[in-house]
């Protein structure tokens, strides 16, 4: 299981970050509506973008098939909402009687309040953290309610899919990590078709839901498979039974007594240049300047100064000042 | 829930700087060596956290460690072109000697080349200092990955 690059990753410090990935391809990545940039702070270091009601900012790509397939593949977004994730249901739900109450953050061949067929959609819902797969093999919907995360923090989404299985030994093909612990997973028939429509992350294409976001990170993966974690192989058989099942619904519970195992990754990136890009600037010294009195009888650079007929100088007449006298010296205009 | 931050500090003086999630050594010239990233782990959701490693999952085209000699017990080389040390309190380092001394290519946490990092308490792992040396072929942007594997009760 060799490790798969990004097709597409970037740390979105601003709009123009959106399409201009650190790696990979920018996909036709692209806004609608505007972000506002929200400066670096004790908790960033980098500044971030932040989906408002007034900005309706959301990213989308109107070629997602250079990024994503429906074979395989994962999508990540490091994200921070105002109100807390509770048993993975959502305190800032938009409150619609005439849209679906759901957010979404990410979709595939999202119409107006739902997404058509083939078609992907992640998003929160009053039944938890939603992860939903359509194509003519079926829609499965993988709801998760194992998820628990703190008003205004940063967290790692992850919704990773793979038609085959991610793994010999974990026939799931439909998941979800936060902060890269497996919060949920399923097995649903996904056929290999290709990516239809728009991808919309934040929002539907439309902009109709609404929910306020802010985000400083956006992957997408083209393949995603890895071995069942070692807690979720510990954990108690009825859970795993249940969720290789093709049920429309799976949580995971836990052996409290038991050890469990987690993994998170960090990226890193650098530049190499031909030529030092290092600029050196030297300290700097300073010296304390003195008035100086210049004796105008002194013998300058070209000679004393003298009148026309070579006599002495008149009063209405200067000899040149020396050479390289500093500026801010007062120059003596009388002779002595 | 388990959840795991990272934390990154100036490297001079151990001060915080924030929490990440992406290393950026910057720009490299050829031949040299980055400059030295100081970052640590702290885990929320959890009573204690235990047997953390570290695995060098991409090296972005860089040649990790050719033939890894002086392999210590945490599983660091004393040679490679990706430095790793750790230690339980801040130290400003002007170099690193430890390295990776290979690739994880089994995404496991039992993988041999994965190096071992202690904690400083029951959710804190010890300060870690990274750093990356690319080879003359390597030029140009390039991005790769670690990742954490740990126990948690």
């Amino acid at each position: 299981m060799a490790f798969v690059p990004p097709s597409y990753s970037s740390s979105l410090t601003d709009m123009r970050a959106v399409s201009s990935p650190k790696t990979g391809r920018n996909g036709l990545l692209s806004c609608l509506g505007f972000f506002d940039f929200v400066p670096p702070s004790s908790e960033s270091t980098e500044g971030h973008l932040s989906k408002t009601k007034s900005n309706v900012g959301r990213i989308i790509s109107i070629s997602p098939s250079e990024l994503i397939s429906f074979e395989t593949g994962a999508v990540s977004m490091t994200i921070r909402l105002p109100y807390a994730i509770e048993d993975g249901v959502y305190g800032g739900l938009p409150e619609s009687a005439r849209y679906a109450q759901h957010m979404v953050l990410w979709a595939t061949h999202h119409g107006e309040h739902y997404i058509s067929s083939p078609g992907i959609l992640a998003a929160l819902t009053p039944s938890g953290v939603l992860f939903e797969v359509w194509t003519n093999l079926g829609r499965h919907q993988l709801f998760s309610t194992n998820v628990n995360v703190a008003a205004n923090t940063f967290f790692e989404i992850k919704f990773a899919w793979n038609k085959d299985g991610f793994d010999e030994g974990w026939p799931s093909t439909m998941a979800i990590f936060v902060d890269g612990i497996l919060v949920g997973h399923r097995r649903g028939d996904i056929a290999d078709t290709s990516i239809d429509g728009i991808f919309s992350v934040l929002d539907s294409p439309s902009g109709k839901f609404g929910a306020v976001a802010e985000i400083k990170r956006l992957e997408l993966y083209p393949s995603f498979s890895e071995e069942l974690p070692a807690y979720v192989q510990s954990s108690s058989s009825s859970v795993s039974s249940q969720s290789i099942a093709d049920t429309s619904s799976s949580s995971m519970s836990y052996d409290d007594d038991f050890p469990r195992a987690g993994k998170a990754t960090i990226g890193f990136d650098f530049y190499v240049g031909a030529g030092s890009n290092t600029v050196v600037i030297t300290d700097i010294s300073y010296h304390v300047v003195s008035q100086k009195t210049i004796d105008l009888n002194a013998v300058g650079p070209i000679g004393a100064a003298l009148n026309e007929t070579g006599g002495p100088l008149t009063p209405y007449m200067f000899p040149e000042p020396p050479e390289d006298i500093p500026p801010g010296i007062t120059q003596t205009r009388e002779r002595s | 829930m388990a959840t795991i931050t990272t934390r990154e500090y100036n490297p001079f003086t151990g001060a915080f700087i924030g929490n990440i999630n992406w290393v950026s050594f910057g720009n490299i010239s050829v031949g040299s060596t980055s400059q030295i990233k100081v970052i640590d782990f702290v885990f929320t959701g959890v009573t204690s956290v235990s047997n953390i490693k570290i695995g060098l999952m991409n090296s972005a085209g860089v040649t990790v460690n050719e033939s890894p000699t002086g392999i210590l017990s945490d599983g660091t080389a004393s040679n490679g072109r990706f430095g790793i040390e750790h230690s339980s309190s801040f130290e400003a380092k002007t170099g690193l000697v430890r390295h990776f001394a290979g690739t994880n290519t089994s995404n496991l946490s039992t993988d041999p080349y994965n190096v071992t990092i202690e904690t400083r308490d029951s959710v804190t792992s010890e300060y870690v200092y990274l750093d990356v040396e690319p080879g003359s072929s390597n030029t140009g942007r390039a991005s790769g990955n670690w990742k954490v594997f740990f126990d948690f009760t």
